[in-house]
């Protein structure tokens, strides 16, 4: 194959996958919406369009056309480079995830439905995913208010604390396969359901359960979501980072958050659900193509996201922290340990 | 082709926020031009092929230590536009880097007459730079180096510890019997 050709189809995954997400990204707070009017028994938006499917058109036509404030006290360059910065690496984060099996066009087969299959995989993932922190702590700070830097502090002490048990929940998964490529990742959970890193009996069960708790928790804190939305707590500190942005920067913001809810639902399918893998190995199962398991494991991740908001109450800060090192760290740290074990375990007696 | 423009890309970048570290007046933005540095010399370890080091760069130091340097930085509350006395011992300081860096420079680039001479690429693996030859280079090589690196960071953890920690009620009542002044804390 040339070079041409290669770059070629990689564009057209690029375009497939980028196109795909955002779509799913524009209905995400609508169907969000709509899930939490459920939970809250009301009808959430009704009124543009049918059940209001358009409601994500009108809210992005508002936005667009709103003002675009930069406050006087604000650094203007890291003010307008923040909101950027978080959609970069939120998006960035989708070019290593495994969507699917190799997919065919018109005849022509394209690899995998993924753009590019790095080596380093899923420390892709934690670079980006660190440097994603700059953006929320830049948004604080540079808005020049005192909230939106609480705000920003916040999210970083937040999301710095939460990365290590979030590292070291996937450090397991890693041990286990020996490597630290997504595909291979995915290959190595072929064949049902039981062969899936959350249940697989290669290490009894209780390793793989530990870490996907562990690995969600962490996701959660590090998406900012309830119950971990201290950054932006609405009771104290107004917004958060984003008090002082409007308009397009304020959509920025939440476009990344969305994208990165799928990015973190798409990690945990990935390492522990099985990724592309349908959930029995029989006829009526594997027929469907790997994309829609992939999609469809992300959405219930999703629903779970918005059921939790639904449900539970924000934390107090000190409880954020002493969860994270005095209880999530030393869990994380333990599970490996108990991984290895396992895997020693299950080598020995050649399962 | 791609490779050398990317090269150029990263050279520059690494370039342009290095300088901006040192000339930057406001510490944030001096602190953040950093955090861009690393992530411009990672680009440079990718076109060496060690992917793991590049990642591990951007992990740790633009992700890690710089968040906490900026940490510190936003708390810091700091005066803008302080003026900087040039006084004769910093005149001496900067004349002295700059001969020594022109020097350093000479000495590198004396050959540059004669056209740049790299040295002969070695062949390398498709393993090499991989977390996997990291990993056995470092658990059989460089095992005793390793090693002595984990005592110092332990040593450094038990240090800081040390120092965060709330002072003992006990140590404070002795304090406060020999002391005239009774403390707070």
């Amino acid at each position: 194959m040339t070079e041409l050709s290669l770059a070629i189809y990689a564009a057209v995954r690029i375009g497939v996958i980028f196109s795909a997400v955002m779509t799913v990204v524009a209905f995400l707070p609508w169907i969000e919406r709509k899930l939490i009017g459920r939970f809250q028994q009301r009808f959430g938006p009704y009124r543009v369009g049918p059940h209001g499917i358009l409601q994500p058109i009108a809210d992005s036509i508002k936005l667009v056309f709103k003002e675009d404030i930069i406050p006087n006290n604000a650094d203007r360059v890291l003010f307008v480079l923040a909101p950027t910065l978080a959609l970069i690496t939120a998006v960035m984060n989708l070019a290593v995830i495994p969507f699917g099996p190799t997919f065919e066009l018109f005849g022509i087969s394209f690899g995998a439905v993924q753009v590019a299959d790095v080596n380093v995989g899923i420390l892709y993932i934690f670079g980006f995913a660190s440097l994603g922190v700059y953006s929320l702590f830049l948004a604080g700070w540079s808005s020049g208010n005192k909230y939106s830097l609480l705000g920003g502090l916040r999210s970083s002490a937040q999301m710095f604390s939460y990365e290590l048990s979030l590292g070291l929940s996937v450090v397991t998964v890693l041990m286990a396969v020996g490597d630290f490529k997504l595909s291979e990742i995915v290959l190595s959970q072929e064949g049902g359901f039981w062969n899936w890193w959350i249940v697989s009996p290669k290490w009894f069960v209780i390793p793989g359960l530990l870490g996907f708790f562990l690995l969600l928790v962490s996701a959660f804190a590090e998406t900012n979501r309830l119950p971990f939305d201290l950054p932006e707590a609405e009771t104290e500190l107004v917004a958060g980072y984003h008090t002082e942005y409007s308009s397009m920067k304020f959509a920025m913001f939440f476009m990344a958050e969305y994208i990165n809810m799928i990015v973190a639902s798409s990690i945990v399918t990935t390492l522990f659900l099985g990724g592309w893998h349908a959930p029995l190995p029989y006829e009526p199962f594997v027929l469907a193509p790997g994309w829609m398991w992939f999609a469809a494991k992300v959405f219930v991740l999703l629903f779970l996201f918005i059921w939790v908001r639904a449900t539970l109450p924000r934390f107090r800060y000190d409880q954020l922290m002493n969860f994270g090192w005095k209880f999530m760290l030393p869990l994380a740290l333990f599970n490996i340990f108990l991984a290895a074990c396992c895997l020693l375990l299950a080598d020995r007696f050649a399962l | 082709m791609a490779a050398t423009l990317f090269f150029w890309l990263c050279a520059f970048l690494a370039f342009f926020f290095g300088l901006g570290v040192i000339v930057a007046r406001n510490p944030m933005h001096s602190a953040l031009s950093l955090v861009m540095t690393f992530v411009a010399s990672a680009g440079l370890f990718l076109l060496l092929h060690a992917e793991f080091l590049a990642w591990i760069l951007i992990i740790v130091y633009s992700g890690a230590v710089m968040v906490l340097m900026i940490f510190v930085i936003s708390l810091l509350n700091l005066q803008r536009d302080e003026p900087i006395e040039f006084t004769a011992a910093r005149r001496w300081g900067v004349a002295f880097v700059v001969v020594f860096a022109a020097a350093l420079l000479i000495y590198l680039f004396r050959d540059a007459s004669v056209g740049f001479t790299y040295p002969p690429k070695p062949a390398i693996s498709a393993e090499w730079g991989s977390a996997k030859a990291i990993a056995t280079d470092l658990f059989t090589r460089y095992l005793l180096p390793f090693e002595l690196a984990s005592v110092l960071l332990t040593a450094a953890v038990i240090g800081a510890v040390v120092i965060a920690r709330k002072p003992d009620p006990n140590e404070i009542n002795g304090m406060e019997s020999t002391g005239e002044e009774p403390s707070n804390q």
